[in-house]
């Protein structure tokens, strides 16, 4: 009885040795965020600070989700406390951004420290529950308090703080005052995700960590489990109050639909599609929702559709998120490299449905969309993909060949319809139903390839794979 | 040492332990044993804190811990493993026994510092007396079964305890690993003068280490004594013809 | 206030309270059994309402056409159920909780803007069917016929419910299911299908609610959310996993909401919430849950 029984989200996180890891990444976006004022139009600095808030406010639940184990359906709440408490101070009551800001930060803190007492109390699935109707009392109170938030209408025309100092540095005197604040927002999200990345890192993050793997064991260690995940949850909660502050500013007023839950969702989204087991998981995640919402918007109004079929796509076949997946890919753990790259041994047929045709349809779908939209980069992008996708792709098809006792060379017969017909297409104009016909004898090998009987047992290719011997379909 | 005295618990009407009382004394190595179902581990979970008795107390040294809270049993300098493996598995193995080490010393509300940097040749010591040296850099979860129960030992064993409470610490384990676990906890409560509590279903385990034994059936103690009065008590034997 | 006023007011909050429990019974349903809170419900419920609109559309409007919509949507329904229980929800089961809720989360998304695209953005509405359309007089109070009729469905149900899961050997699977799978599993039940029949028959309840709900309310884009939340309290007062906590839930939530607007008009939003958090902080598993 000396199974390995690997839990279903211990992931194997390939060693980080590679060059990927040896480049500083997060000094060049810094440097890159930076000069968007100047590289780039007004409408890309609008994007680039959405991009740092959302990144700043994902990190922050990432505290709660990723490294503690708290799954809270509620985290807009602080966002909204911060942006209310930083907005009001500044509009209503005409207070300087030097006094708004912390004190946004320490009212959220407040808030965190009240409602997180209660909410840590309870077990997994209350919680989510009470973080959620904490959130939503919040905006109930948004909603309806119209002397102090104005209610329905919100807080339109927050100020922007004075920001006559940033003109004596040299060089930005010229800034609009837009790009001022931005400049002062990714001086302050830097510095909060800064410190952000010093707790997770530190001891008090370590323990957190056991937290999130075993609370009963943590407990046994001493560890005061409670007070530790409420402490999470405020430094959670403030830096979230904190992006929320800057958020007010930043789009010239706050507004009761910010606190609504679907917020939480879609930061709890960004979260996990980014990887919530990488601390710069979040802020990829971020990017990418801000980044493809724009794309999708233009398009079609039916944004809401592509981020839930993204976020199907994310629980079947990349549960570690843009960050993890990429991870693999560069560090490439040699069994992956092997089942892509090295024309030995063979592929079942599960294999080459679930490993093979669903993560590279979505792979290759994304990166369509990048290509589509980005000029030369994409272009070149979609270049070196197509290379790395057929040859990938030929390797498969062999592999799934010698899986069923086939040579290898038959995946020239698998290819010959395509290129025959392409080339035929491309000569004459043909109507649509033989269009349709000729796609599908263009596709039929491949699909047949991929339902060829398994050779039970070792053939001459190799050992039969352990999925191929307890296929089902 | 550690002394329980008329312990019961319930369970919406079913008494999982019954008015059980017996001590151990320090540097005592002390086995528990008992049919499947005997109330064995909610026995552990009522010392550890996990569970609150009905009735009874539970006192260490003297003081009444009865009913405290697992984490400050733990600082009373009780460690405990588990029956079904109980570590931190997305974590490496020096992570598991480093963050150990970084509660037991107080450490954990350091927002500031790496948390890399702290107790690194305390870990490493410990990771070789438990046998896992060269496993430092293996995330937990992907051990093999008797290495996650080395590692749980050496989980209980970072905070420094007096007494060890093992729950089944050979449970699933084949003779050999079963001979290399006992000996092992031998040598390593004789090196650290440690009192030792444990249940177990495997008798050659019991009757080679064990100076007293306790003998739990239906939630009532049967029996409490030397190996050999224990092993000679007629009810023992009566509940235990059926079993082996 | 006229007593004819309160009884009025009273039959209100017990209207909107049967008809959370048609929709909040399924979603209780299924988390006793799969521990998963489906966020989908609500959408099921709106597909339901338009579905119903649909077939009365092609079959004759009024008259019997009510009714085989009402049943053709709520088994449209059971079916889109069966299909996502099978293809999708099946393979995550094993896996983490916080996957299976993203999951149901990313349907509603999906499912919502499907709505939207089948059937536009303007209100629908469905007629009351001729055999219940009308009031009647009760104690000094205008009481509609149709709204009479829903109030009876509710406890019809509840029991129905409750008969089938403490009395029949069907219902003795799930409560063992629910209370451990895997056990169940090796004793040779087939859990998969208790599992799928679960689902579907929650999803028919929602598909069937929606639909009888549209004689009384318009068809709008945004109706899943807005039940789903009021669902969601529902269960949490009343509590998760039972059919009896679910009732006496819906109808002490109908009631608060009906005589609290007439106490606090401008507080009936927070206070719902609020009292959705004190339960969770006081007594999390709801009036008639158990602790789990």
């Amino acid at each position: 009885m000396t199974e390995t029984v690997i839990p279903e989200n211990v992931r194997v996180i390939g060693s980080g040795h590679s060059l990927a890891s040896r480049i500083p990444w997060t000094l060049i976006v810094l440097i890159f965020a930076c000069t968007v004022p100047w590289i780039g139009s007004r409408y890309n600095t609008f994007l680039a600070e959405q991009i740092a808030i959302d990144a700043l406010f994902a990190v922050s639940l990432n505290l709660l989700l990723g490294t503690t184990g708290l799954v809270s359906f509620g985290h807009v709440a602080y966002f909204g406390v911060g942006a209310y408490v930083c907005g009001i101070l500044m509009k209503t009551y005409e207070l300087p951004f030097a006094v708004a800001f912390p004190a946004a930060g320490l009212g959220t803190a407040l808030f965190a420290l009240v409602s997180g007492f209660f909410c840590v109390r309870l077990i997994k699935l209350y919680f989510a529950m009470l973080t959620l109707a904490f959130s939503q009392i919040v905006w109930a109170i948004a909603y309806k308090w119209n002397d102090v938030t104005g209610g329905d209408q919100g807080l339109p025309e927050i100020p922007f703080p004075n920001l006559d100092w940033m003109s004596s540095i040299p060089g930005l005197g010229s800034l609009r005052i837009n790009d001022q604040f931005y400049l002062l927002s990714i001086f302050l999200i830097a510095v909060s995700l800064a410190v952000l990345h010093r707790i997770v890192r530190s001891p008090f993050g370590r323990v957190l960590t056991t937290i999130r793997d075993n609370p009963e064991r943590a407990a046994f260690i001493g560890v005061n489990v409670r007070a530790y995940q409420l402490a999470a949850f405020v430094v959670a909660g403030t830096f979230a109050g904190f992006a929320g502050a800057l958020y007010g500013i930043f789009s010239r007023g706050v507004f009761a639909d910010y606190v609504f839950w679907s917020k939480s969702a879609e930061v709890m989204i960004m979260t996990i599609l980014g990887g919530m087991d990488y601390f710069w998981g979040p802020p990829v995640g971020a990017l990418a929702i801000v980044w493809l919402n724009q794309e999708v918007t233009d398009y079609t109004e039916y944004w809401p559709f592509v981020l839930g079929v993204i976020l199907v796509g994310l629980l079947f076949a990349f549960p570690g998120g843009i960050v993890g997946a990429l991870g693999d890919a560069l560090t490439m753990p040699p069994r992956y490299r092997a089942f892509l790259f090295a024309f030995q041994g063979r592929v079942s047929r599960r294999q080459y449905w679930r490993k093979w045709w669903v993560p590279s349809g979505v792979v290759t779908l994304v990166v369509s969309v990048v290509a589509a939209s980005t000029g030369w980069f994409g272009l070149g992008l979609a270049l070196a993909y197509s290379v790395l996708l057929l040859w990938a792709g030929t390797v498969v098809l062999v592999k799934r060949l010698h899986d069923s006792s086939q040579s290898g060379w038959l995946v020239l017969a698998v290819y010959a319809p395509a290129l025959l017909i392409q080339y035929a297409l491309g000569q004459h104009n043909v109507g649509f139903v033989l269009w349709l016909t000729l796609l599908v004898m263009q596709i039929a090998p491949f699909i047949v390839v991929g339902c060829l009987p398994s050779t039970s047992g070792d053939n001459r290719f190799g050992p039969a794979s352990l999925s191929s011997a307890t296929m089902t379909a | 040492m550690l002394e329980i005295s008329g312990i019961s618990k319930s369970f919406a009407g079913f008494r999982a332990v019954s008015d059980v009382s017996f001590a151990v004394d320090t540097r005592q190595i002390m086995a528990i044993i008992g049919p499947n179902g005997a109330g064995k581990s909610t026995l552990f979970n009522l010392i550890t804190g996990h569970l609150q008795p009905d009735t009874g107390t539970v006192r260490l040294d003297g003081r009444d811990i009865t009913g405290a809270a697992p984490y400050r049993i733990c600082g009373m300098g009780i460690g405990r493993s588990f029956q079904r493996t109980n570590i931190f598995a997305r974590l490496t193995v020096f992570e598991n026994l480093q963050a150990a080490y970084l509660v037991h010393n107080g450490r954990g509300l350091n927002f500031w510092s790496r948390a890399d940097g702290f107790y690194r040749e305390e870990t490493t010591a410990l990771l070789h007396s438990i046998g896992l040296e060269g496993q430092e850099k293996t995330v937990a979860g992907t051990l093999s079964y008797g290495n996650q129960k080395q590692l749980e030992l050496g989980l209980a064993l970072a905070s420094d305890p007096a007494m060890l409470l093992l729950d089944e610490p050979t449970a699933g384990m084949s003779a050999g690993e079963t001979h290399d676990t006992i000996r092992l906890i031998e040598k390593i409560a004789s090196e650290r003068a440690l009192t030792l509590l444990f249940t177990e279903h495997d008798m050659d385990v019991v009757f080679s280490i064990a100076q007293k034994i306790a003998v739990l059936h239906q939630g009532r103690l049967i029996a409490d004594g030397r190996p050999e009065e224990v092993r000679a008590d007629p009810e023992v034997r009566r509940v235990y013809l059926g079993e082996h | 206030m006229a007593p004819s006023f309160l009884f009025g007011q009273f039959m209100g909050g017990l209207t909107t309270a049967m008809f959370l429990f048609l929709i909040a019974s399924g979603l209780s349903l299924v988390f006793g059994i799969m521990r998963v809170i489906n966020f989908a419900h609500g959408s099921f419920y709106m597909i339901g309402a338009y579905l119903a609109w649909q077939i009365v559309h092609w079959v004759h409007p009024g008259g019997v056409g009510f009714w085989v919509a009402a049943i053709g949507a709520a088994s449209g329904v059971a079916l889109m159920g069966a299909v996502i229980e099978r293809l999708f929800f099946r393979s995550l089961y094993g896996r983490e909780e916080l996957y299976q809720l993203l999951f149901t989360y990313a349907l509603v998304l999906i499912l919502g803007d499907a709505a939207k695209f089948l059937w536009g953005t303007q209100q629908l509405s469905v007629s009351t069917p001729a055999v219940l359309a009308g009031s009647v007089q009760i104690f000094g109070s205008t009481q509609p016929l149709y709204n009479l009729f829903i109030m009876a469905i509710g406890p019809a149900i509840a029991f129905g419910g409750w008969l089938v899961l403490n009395r029949s050997g069907v219902g003795r699977m799930v409560r063992a299911a629910q209370m451990d799978r895997e056990m169940l599993d090796s004793l040779g039940a087939n859990v998969g299908t208790i599992y799928t029949g679960m689902f579907v028959f929650s999803s028919f309840l929602a598909g069937l609610s929606g639909a009888l709900v549209t004689p009384i309310q318009s068809i709008v884009p945004g109706m899943d959310v807005l039940i789903i939340v009021q669902a969601f309290i529902v269960v949490v007062i009343g509590g998760m996993g039972s059919f009896w906590g679910t009732f006496w839930g819906s109808v002490i939530y109908g009631e608060v909401l009906s005589f609290g607007i007439l106490i606090f008009p401008g507080f009936s939003l927070f206070s719902v919430f609020a009292l959705m958090a004190v339960i969770l902080i006081v007594r999390p598993w709801g009036l008639f849950g158990r602790p789990l």
